[in-house]
């Protein structure tokens, strides 16, 4: 066996046995055996030494490698793919959301088709806040695989909270009990929580968000963190209200009640309207047309309705992919797609 | 009372250096109103002329003072006559030293108080920009009972370069040393910069709230915004206290009169397009910003949910919020806020409504100016009687 081959081995092993991070030992050796493999001229063996020390713990080190061996082989897609994965992985991925775009990206360009890729570029656009680029990637994904359940969440998220699309609440309330049967993390119960609350289920909402936090010891200083920010955002969740904002429901609560300034406006306008319409003389002088007045309100409640869903999206699914990506990245290891991507795989066939 | 002698003045006065024989050898202006010879005009833009209390802070400058004032707002006043007034107050040398000097002999008794609004007013009838206004206005403030005038005058402004954002910052940070009533008129003045260039209509509502306790001054900006939104009685109001605030003035300086009311019929001559052109500005505004601060503030507010609660544990959280709550609702300060109301897109009636604001706070300042030179009129006694003056 190579050294390679032996990396790649310790590398899986460390993985399988995940319990809030790689088995310690493990994923030591693995980095050493990818930096013997490297030295005997491997070239995959450089990406998977930076992912293995990523996955210790050593991110900012681990990406800064990545970028290196970008800039020595700029025509691989693994490099690529293990930069954004780790940015997606790293404790606040807000922050690092347009490097994993960047990563993303490019590895999507070299290597398309290929499911995870469509899938973390999702969550890496999401986190930046492309929410439209962010929708489109996660449908590719579900072109390629439509059982890709992380694929279906996001695009479930940004179906409700971006698009204004109702019926996604269904789909978001159900998606974790079928993620939870086939082994997925507590992750995955967060959309549960934002469908129920759209859906008005309150008491649903509150049970998938004891799911949520059921595996995170309390007091424990790497679980704590994470269940801090899961109910921070269920917070502002709550406080964004339930259903969507073009709903006609909370629309005028939306827009801050009848003394907001939206609603003043419109009504101010309104006035007018009927004023240069009863002295038709006087508004042709001062050349206020009628008709210009109403197109002015028309786009005054369309550019509003459209803006309340962008920065419904702002606040309520970048804040899900806040929450979502490191709680999954604590309580998951990377999946074995992930890895065939980054070249990090031993073929025995 | 006998102020100390200016250190400019020795050992030669700036006006009197000696200067590039080709700019001719007229001696330096004093007054100004009647039409300038070619040699008085170029002694002017040569820096050769003593600007307003320039030789001191004696009775013999509140004359001159006073004599330039008449001169530009006389009946058969000279039409440049504002301008070179105006090139008066600041000398390129001194800048505006002769005001601090006068300030300084005001604070030691050494001149009587009224110098210090009859120079301030001087500057704001004669329309001065928002650099000249500020820089005439500031060494006056040390003398106490000048400093909400002082600081109102230096802070409303904007309308010469734009600066709104900068304006309204600086008027937010007036009046802290100022008595309760002279604190209302700097208040008003905050809340119309919100409802005229923020489109605010918290702003309006302030206004129209506080009209009832305001002076004519700030009864005037209350009725400014209240035109603006199409308020029916409002261009009554506004002539009413147009016609109070200049009444002191009247017969001192009738040119005055004429040159507010061609303004203020200027200022009020397309109610329909104005209203219109604040309504476009104000629906530009970003609603639904406004609206996720609103959400926010509900996600931060105190909820009562049932004992068994995971959410329970939420009322431990502090008040500040997710990453993404605090990007969505990032605006870093007051300023910024107001820029962000200011700033619409929609270029053509945001233009159009800067226009017509600077328009109404250049006429605000005469008028303020204008009280100010009343009541230094009628403090200044027999000083104020037209005599001769040396030119």
């Amino acid at each position: 066996m190579s050294a390679f081959e032996l990396a790649v081995q310790a590398l899986h092993e460390s993985l399988a046995g995940w319990n809030r991070g790689a088995v310690p030992g493990l994923i030591s050796r693995a980095a050493v055996l990818f930096d013997e493999a490297r030295e005997q001229g491997d070239a995959r063996a450089a990406v998977g030494s930076a992912v293995a020390r990523g996955i210790a713990g050593d991110l900012e080190a681990a990406r800064r490698r990545l970028v290196d061996i970008v800039a020595a082989e700029p025509d691989r897609a693994a490099p690529y793919v293990a930069l954004g994965m780790l940015s997606l992985r790293d404790p606040d991925p807000l922050a690092h959301a347009e490097t994993a775009v960047w990563a993303l990206v490019a590895a999507r360009d070299l290597a398309p088709g290929v499911s995870c890729i469509d899938r973390m570029l999702a969550q890496a656009l999401t986190a930046a806040g492309d929410f439209m680029g962010a929708l489109q990637s996660a449908r590719n994904a579900l072109a390629i695989d439509p059982d890709d359940d992380e694929a279906r969440l996001f695009s479930s998220m940004l179906r409700l909270y971006f698009g204004g699309d109702l019926s996604a609440a269904a789909m978001l309330a159900e998606l974790p009990e079928a993620v939870t049967e086939r082994g997925g993390c507590s992750a995955h119960w967060l959309g549960a929580v934002a469908g129920e609350h759209a859906r008005s289920e309150f008491h649903a909402a509150r049970v998938a968000m004891r799911k949520v936090i059921a595996p995170l010891k309390q007091g424990s200083p790497a679980d704590e963190p994470l269940v801090i920010a899961a109910r921070r955002w269920a917070r502002e969740l709550r406080g964004f209200g339930p259903s969507v904002p073009m709903a006609p429901d909370r629309w005028l609560r939306d827009v801050g009640g009848a003394q907001s300034d939206y609603v003043r406006t419109r009504l101010a306008m309104s006035t007018l309207r009927e004023q240069l319409a009863n002295a038709p003389l006087r508004a042709g002088a001062e050349q206020v047309d009628p008709t210009e007045v109403d197109g002015a309100l028309c786009e005054l409640e369309a550019r509003t309705r459209r803006g309340m869903l962008e920065w419904g999206a702002r606040l309520i699914v970048r804040g899900f992919a806040e929450v979502f990506l490191p709680l999954r990245a604590h309580l998951e290891a990377p999946s074995i797609e992930v890895l065939a991507a980054m070249d990090l795989v031993v073929f025995d066939g | 009372m006998s102020a100390a002698r200016p250190p400019w003045l020795e050992p030669t006065a700036p006006w009197d250096a000696p200067s590039d024989p080709s700019q001719g050898s007229a001696p330096a202006v004093r007054v100004v109103g009647h039409a300038l010879s070619a040699g008085e005009l170029a002694a002017l833009r040569a820096g050769r002329f003593v600007p307003l209390y320039g030789l001191g802070a004696g009775v013999d400058e509140s004359r001159r003072a006073l004599a330039v004032i008449r001169a530009c707002f006389a009946r058969d006043a000279d039409p440049r006559a504002t301008e070179h007034a105006l090139a008066l107050l600041e000398h390129p040398t001194l800048g505006a030293s002769p005001y601090a000097h006068l300030a300084g002999a005001i604070l030691s008794g050494d001149a009587p108080a009224w110098n210090a609004p009859l120079v301030l007013g001087a500057a704001l009838v004669l329309g001065a920009d928002d650099g000249l206004r500020a820089r005439v206005a500031e060494p006056l403030d040390r003398v106490p009972r000048m400093r909400p005038h002082c600081e109102i005058s230096a802070a409303a402004g904007g309308g010469t370069d734009g600066a709104w954002r900068d304006h309204y910052l600086r008027v937010c940070r007036a009046g802290p040393r100022s008595a309760e009533g002279e604190r209302a008129v700097i208040r008003a003045m905050r809340a119309w910069y919100e409802c005229v260039l923020a489109r605010r209509w918290s702003g309006l509502d302030h206004l129209r709230g506080s009209r009832a306790s305001l002076p004519p001054l700030g009864q005037w900006l209350v009725d400014s915004a209240r035109w603006v939104v199409g308020d029916d009685d409002a261009r009554e109001s506004l002539t009413r206290c147009t016609e109070a605030l200049l009444s002191p003035v009247h017969d001192a300086l009738p040119g005055l009169t004429a040159l507010v009311a061609r303004e203020l019929t200027e200022l009020l001559s397309a109610p329909l397009t104005v209203r219109w052109n604040w309504l476009r500005c104000a629906a530009s505004r970003d609603h639904a910003a406004m609206a996720i601060r609103h959400w926010l503030r509900a996600a931060t507010e105190a909820t009562s949910e049932p004992e068994d609660s995971p959410e329970r544990a939420l009322e431990s959280l502090g008040p500040e919020p997710s990453r993404a709550g605090r990007a969505a609702a990032e605006s870093s300060g007051r300023a910024e806020d107001f820029i962000l109301d200011w700033y619409v897109p929609d270029r053509a009636p945001r233009r159009a409504l800067d226009a017509w604001a600077a328009g109404a706070l250049r006429l605000w300042h005469r008028l303020h100016g204008a009280a100010m030179l009343g009541r230094a009129l009628e403090s200044m006694g027999d000083v104020a009687s037209p005599g001769e003056v040396a030119t």
